[in-house]
Parts: structure tokens; sequence; C-alpha cells
């Protein structure tokens, strides 16, 4: 123990079957990019289009957790902000042509300027208050969209076609293409979620969600940074959403209901509040778990047509069930089973 | 630090870090301030002392401007300070803990006494984002102040972990290395030694007296526990009812006639 620096964190000297826990993280780390990676080409061109709406998803789950896992603001609103991130580049590509990559950074723009606007009233407004405002939020988008005055630019009802970029490297298909597009923005977006959140921003956010007087006590200036929060948030969502619309090919007032808001927050829940790996998980769950629904009814009643109408109590079982047994979401469950398993050295 | 010194560190306010004027706080028909004045010397030790309910953490709340006097003005250092919000406190040098605790209870203890520091830097959402490197140099200098405090206040064994869950008395160390992380001119501490027992509460009062000392911070002591107050203040003053009933040294305040009657009550 010579070498034992008193200030390194005692968590980082504990192994997990024999591994020290920063070479678990870098394995894990490095296993999920290989897999990320290497997936798309061992299966369908259907699966690797799941795969990417499942990135879209937790791109948005992820803006989500910014703002509410991490500052402690809820939003039933950020639908509107998805809404918002595609129907901007929906429009960027249908009206003035512009190339579809140059579109996700506006798109991710016109959301922090959308979210910031937002958060601004918001901050008079806590917990039960803010969630109805900005239901109130994702309720009037899809109205909003469909309003005669704006269908020149949003093609009211009929929404705005999108085409699907070709791919511009040989051995990619177009769905290939597109899920390593979203990925690297996605990457991008990860990292610099987690760079937020580790430093002093991210810190202030959490003292914020953990104690607004004393955080405004040490220097935080509490509803700038809550406001900037909303921005970010809506960058997030509103890029999620560009992504979305071309993965789509399609916008439409109907696809951006308040349930899709919904959708995010089951998705942040069940994946975990504050992780930034749990908003991968929201994804896959939002994208699989209505399908696995499916699978199990079937299982049980095999294609009987009544039994359809089941599919969602077998979700709406599974919610239950997942929320009961991991109240802290999967991001939870898994720190609470590496603290189980892992060991002191020398133990 | 000599008189000479403290003297010598004397800004616009003369000797004079504090001067509170008159200040009155109204919660509609309550009066929980009712014109309290007195005046805190640069270097100086001084506490504030009053029976439950007499308006002294309603007091500090207007010192850090968590509550708006109804009448009065505050001078920090000779400037008003009526018209800056609260953010801004933490930032001219005025640090405090509070009666109840007011950690961020997920965070570990690194991070609560890094949050001390917020003031200090200056770092924003788009440069953090990217991790710039002037970032990462602003993170390890911050890094590297808490932990000094951390050692100060023998905080080392337990640096990493959550705040929420540690014992009472470790929790209030933890507050006092975030408020001093912010390198306050002066420091409000608001009952810091409730909840703490007999050698806990002796260690404290030597502490208190160091930070003093060795960081040149005054101390504005907001205290019940007496025998603490009395040994460590160079001056005391007492209210009751959000009115000021004595001031004076240590010695004087015990034997004033209306503080007696404030803590025993009237005999007839």
């Amino acid at each position: 123990m010579a070498s034992h620096d008193p200030r390194a964190n005692p968590a980082d000297s504990y192994l997990l079957f024999g591994i020290a826990m920063p070479k678990v993280r870098m394995i894990t780390l490095v296993v999920g990019i290989a897999l990320a990676i290497t997936l798309p080409f061992m299966v369908s061109n259907f699966a690797v289009f799941q795969m990417t709406q499942v990135l879209v998803y937790a791109i948005a789950v992820l803006g989500l957790n910014l703002l509410t896992g991490y500052n402690g603001q809820f939003s039933l609103g950020h639908s509107a902000f998805y809404a918002l991130g595609a129907y901007t580049t929906a429009i960027m590509i249908d009206r003035y042509e512009i190339e579809y990559y140059w579109t996700i950074l506006p798109a991710g723009i016109v959301c922090f300027i959308g979210g910031f606007l937002f958060g601004l009233p918001a901050l008079r407004l806590e917990g039960l208050y803010l969630a109805l405002a900005t239901f109130a939020l994702a309720v009037a988008t899809p109205q909003l969209l469909r309003y005669e005055h704006f269908e020149e630019f949003t093609g009211g009802v009929q929404g705005i076609d999108v085409f699907k970029p070709d791919s511009p490297i040989s051995g990619l298909n177009a769905d290939q293409y597109l899920y390593f597009f979203v990925l690297v923005v996605g990457a991008l977006l990860i990292l610099g979620a987690w760079n937020l959140v580790r430093g002093r921003t991210g810190r202030a956010m959490i003292a914020i969600r953990d104690n607004p007087i004393a955080a405004s006590t040490m220097g935080i200036n509490t509803s700038l940074y809550k406001s900037i929060t909303f921005g970010v948030s809506g960058f997030y969502t509103g890029i999620a959403g560009a992504l979305g619309a071309i993965v789509a090919e399609f916008v439409a007032p109907d696809s951006f209901t308040f349930f899709l808001s919904v959708w995010f927050l089951v998705g942040m829940v069940v994946g975990g509040l504050a992780s930034i790996p749990a908003a991968i998980a929201g994804g896959i769950f939002i994208l699989y778990m209505p399908n696995v629904s499916e699978e199990v009814i079937s299982l049980f009643f095999g294609n009987d047509p009544s039994a359809k109408a089941l599919i969602w109590v077998a979700f709406g079982l599974f919610l239950i069930f997942t929320v009961y047994v991991v109240p802290n979401g999967l991001a939870g469950l898994i720190r609470q089973g590496i603290a189980k398993l892992a060991r002191r050295p020398g133990a | 630090m000599s008189e000479s010194d403290t003297a010598a560190l004397g800004g616009a306010g003369g000797d004079l870090i504090l001067e509170v004027r008159d200040v009155a706080v109204h919660f509609g028909g309550i009066i929980a301030l009712d014109g309290v004045s007195f005046e805190v010397g640069r270097g100086a030790i001084q506490g504030l002392i009053g029976p439950n309910g007499a308006g002294k953490t309603t007091l500090f709340n207007c010192l850090s401007r968590l509550y708006i006097p109804t009448s009065g003005d505050i001078l920090f250092e000779g400037r008003s300070i009526m018209k800056t919000s609260a953010h801004r406190i933490a930032d001219i040098g005025i640090g405090r803990t509070f009666q109840n605790l007011a950690l961020f209870r997920t965070m570990s203890v690194l991070d609560n006494i890094m949050v001390g520091a917020h003031c200090q830097s200056k770092s924003d959402f788009v440069s953090n984002a990217l991790r710039l490197p002037w970032v990462g140099r602003e993170e390890n200098s911050l890094r590297e102040r808490a932990w000094d405090l951390i050692d100060y206040l023998e905080l080392t064994d337990v640096a990493h972990m959550p705040v929420g869950g540690l014992p009472f008395g470790t929790q209030k160390r933890v507050e006092l290395a975030r408020a001093l992380a912010a390198q306050p001119k002066i420091l409000l501490l608001d009952e810091p030694a409730g909840g703490l027992n007999h050698d806990e509460v002796e260690e404290l009062g030597a502490l208190i007296k160091q930070i003093r000392d060795d960081r040149h911070i005054t101390v504005l002591l907001v205290e019940h526990h007496m025998s603490l107050v009395m040994s460590v203040s160079d001056q005391v003053v007492a209210i009751d009812f959000g009115r000021k009933i004595g001031e004076g040294t240590p010695d004087e305040v015990r034997n004033n006639a209306e503080v007696v009657r404030a803590y025993l009550g009237t005999t007839n």
C-alpha cells in the first residue's frame, strides 16, 4: 500500500471479478463501442433502422434527463422540442433544399432558444405546476403544426416528406450509413453531456436540484442555470427530433402528441435518473418494450385477435414491475449489482 | 493577528465590516425583526444570541438576501447590499452555514465543497461541454482548494462519500468547509453547535478561533450554546422579540438585566 493516494476514491480500488473498477469501466466502454460499430453489419436492415431509432430516442431521453434527473425540473412537454427540431430539419430540407447534415445543429439551436425562453416563465413554477405548464406545451404543439396559416411551412395535417439520404460511403447501405451518422452525433452529444455534468456547470445543476436555497447562497445564479438547463435539454431533444425526422423520412403533427413526451419520461425513469448511459437503456426500452409485450401476449394467447387488446396491459404490468423492482432504474440496478459483487482489494 | 493588522485590513467602512441599521422584517402582521441595529468589527468574532424565535435566523436570511427587509439598511464594507441579489452575496465575501444543514445530499463531500467555490470560478456551459483546456485547469485548482479544506477539517476519509449518509457532526463540518471554500471575508454561522456533543462543542470553539486567526475571517455566530458563545466571542449582541436588548463584551451581556430576564423569564 506504499503507493496509496489518500485522495483517490476508495471505490476505485474495489475489484469486480478481480478487475479494478476503472478498468471495468474502460472495458465496458470499449465493448460498448465495438458492439455499436459491428452490430449493424450482422443484422437485417430493419434491425439497423430500429437501432437508429433507439439512438434517436436515447438522445431525447438524455436531454430530458439533463433537465429532470440532474436539475430537478419536470417536463411533460419534450415532445414539443422534439417536434420543433424535427420540423426545423424538415422545413430546411424541403423548402430551402439545405443538405440534411447542415440542418442538425440549427435544429438544436432553435430548440435551445425555445427551451431557454420557455424556461424563463417556468422559473416561477415548481414540481406539479411545471409539469402542467409543460403539458400545455405538449398539447398545443400538434395543433399549432396543423394550423392552416402555417401550412405553407409545416404542410398542415399532411406534414412534410423527408428523403432518406443516400450513403456516400461504398460498403454501407443507406440504413447503415444513417445509423452511423446518428451514432456519431449521439456520441458527440453523450461526450458533451458527460463533460457538462462532471464539471462546474453539472455541480451547479445538481446543487440546484438538491437544495436551491443553499445553491443560491453558494453564488449560483439559480434562475439563469435553470433557464440554460432548459435550453440545453431542448437542444438535445431538438437534435433527436431532427435526426428522427430523417430516420422516419416524414414529419406530421400526429407523430408528436403528448404521448411522445410520456414515452421519453418512461424511458428516463426506467433507464435511471441522473445517469448518462441510462439514456441508451431508456431508448431500448421505448422502442422494444411494446414489441416484447406483443410477443409475450402472443406466446400466451396465440394469434387470438381479441388478445391484441391485452398488449398494453402486458406493457403496463411490465412497467409497474420495473418501477417496483428497480425503483432507481436500470442504472441503479447495475450500481447496486456492482456494489454487491465488487470486493475490496485483499478482502 | 495583532490589533494593527486588524486595523490595516479595514476598508471603506473603517474597521467595520458589517453595519446593520434599523432592520425590520414583517411577515404579514408578524413582526420578526423590529428595527435591529449593530455593527461587526473586521476580524472580530461576534456572538448573536436570543431565545427561540427572537429573530436571529431571520436576520441571517436578510444578510444573505434570502429575505428582503421591510425597512432599514445593511452595509457590507461600507456599501449597502440592499440591491445585491442573493447569488452575488457569496461573491462579495459573505459566507454562511445553515441551522438545519442545507447540504447537497446526493453529492460527495468533495463536490459539495467545490460548489462552495462556485463564485470563485467562471467556466460556462459551452466551455464545460467542450471541456476546453482552461476548464480542466480551473477544475484542478478548485479541487486542490477543496482538498486543502478537506484536510483542514479532517474529512479525508469521507471525501468521496455522498454527504446525505454521514453523521450529523460530520455534515456540519462539511457545511463549514463549503462556506470556507468561497474564501469569505465574513462567515455567518447559524447554530454550529446544534446537535454536537460536549467534546465536539469544545473542538468547534477552538476551530472557530482558528478560522479567524489563520484565515482572517470575521465570524458572526448565532448560537444557543451559551458557554461556546461566551468563550469565543469578542462582542455579543442579544436580541429578543425582534429587538436588540443588549450588547457588549460577553461579561457585560451576561450581567445585563434584560438579557437575563429574556432567558429566565420575569420573577415577580
